[in-house]
């Protein structure tokens, strides 16, 4: 069970992180939205980790 | 410096590299253009050779008072069965208890080869065999779930968590990433990466020892101390060999256990 939490909050953080990283590719900034993307990307994580092995 | 030890010193080039993963060819021995045959394939069939030799032979003529060998290959199957399997998976994992006490021994006796003496690396220090093993996982669990959930079905349980709408778009993609790219990768990495730096530790302290016995004087008494270490890692290997071997087992059962779970 440790490890699925584990990978949800890295999951999460390289999923968002990296669309966050294209985004600022795209646009032209340079890491804003990358920072932004992680943040909500292990939002999700703990949501999810919440979700499914919560009690 | 003595001749003898600057003779030894001279053979053994410090640091190690990656090199030293890729041994010379058996067949045809010392070939520079073929590689199909290296004590590598050798370990990997001398492996299969022995579970298979090992397990016929010891229930061969099944007692009910069991002999000291039938004792062994039931304790160890008995362990896989109720310790991971039935554990994990409750009634359906007897099913299971077949795959993964194979996939248990034969991780084991793999790593087991990083320590035993004239072997001393396992094949599972090339990503290939972790590699394979950690798509047999795979293809195994995403089958057993659409079986089990009926075809396309289990992507949707599988991707879809139990939450408001407007949260799955930003869930959707964790969970794809998390359940079929991670998990195979990490599984094979973990263990490919467990061995190989076991191996790499050993010849660092081993090779260490004569680089500094052919150092200088003052280097050549810590030589015994880099030797020392050898030995302390070893018994650290042995750890790591047996609980890489439970862990891939371990998670490959879980990963069987998410596919098999109905929604709660």
């Amino acid at each position: 069970m440790g490890m699925t939490a584990v990978a949800y909050l890295i999951a999460g953080m390289l999923v968002w992180g990296g669309i966050g990283l294209l985004v600022d590719h795209w646009v032209g900034t340079k890491g804003i939205f990358a920072g932004i993307g992680a943040v909500v990307g292990i939002g999700g994580g703990v949501y999810l980790i919440v979700r499914r092995l919560g009690a | 410096m003595t001749g003898q030890s600057t003779v030894l010193a001279a053979d053994v080039p410090f640091p190690p590299s990656v090199e030293d993963f890729y041994l010379p060819s058996i067949v045809p021995w010392g070939g520079h253009d073929s590689y199909w045959f290296t004590k590598i394939t050798a370990l990997l069939w001398i492996s299969v050779a022995l579970i298979i030799i090992f397990f016929l032979v010891t229930y061969r003529k099944p007692k009910l008072v069991p002999t000291k060998k039938q004792w062994i290959a039931e304790s160890i199957y008995g362990f896989v069965r109720n310790n991971i399997a039935v554990d994990m998976l409750g009634k359906r994992g007897i099913n299971f208890a077949p795959y993964l006490t194979t996939l248990f021994v034969f991780i084991l006796i793999m790593n087991f080869w990083a320590i035993v003496p004239f072997a001393q690396i396992s094949p599972n220090s090339h990503i290939a065999f972790p590699a394979v093993l950690a798509v047999i996982s795979y293809v195994m669990f995403i089958y057993i779930g659409m079986k089990h959930h009926g075809g396309l079905k289990y992507f949707k349980h599988a991707l879809i968590p139990p939450a408001p709408w407007f949260i799955l778009p930003l869930l959707i993609p964790i969970e794809f990433f998390s359940t079929f790219i991670v998990r195979p990768f990490s599984l094979a990495v973990r263990l490919f990466a467990n061995m190989f730096a076991g191996h790499m530790l050993l010849l660092v302290f081993t090779l260490g020892g004569f680089a500094m016995l052919n150092a200088n004087v003052w280097f050549a008494p810590f030589s015994v101390v880099s030797w020392a270490m050898t030995i302390a890692l070893t018994f650290l290997e042995f750890l790591v060999i047996c609980l890489q071997a439970y862990v891939f087992t371990v998670l490959t059962a879980s990963y069987v256990q998410g596919a098999l779970a109905d929604e709660h």
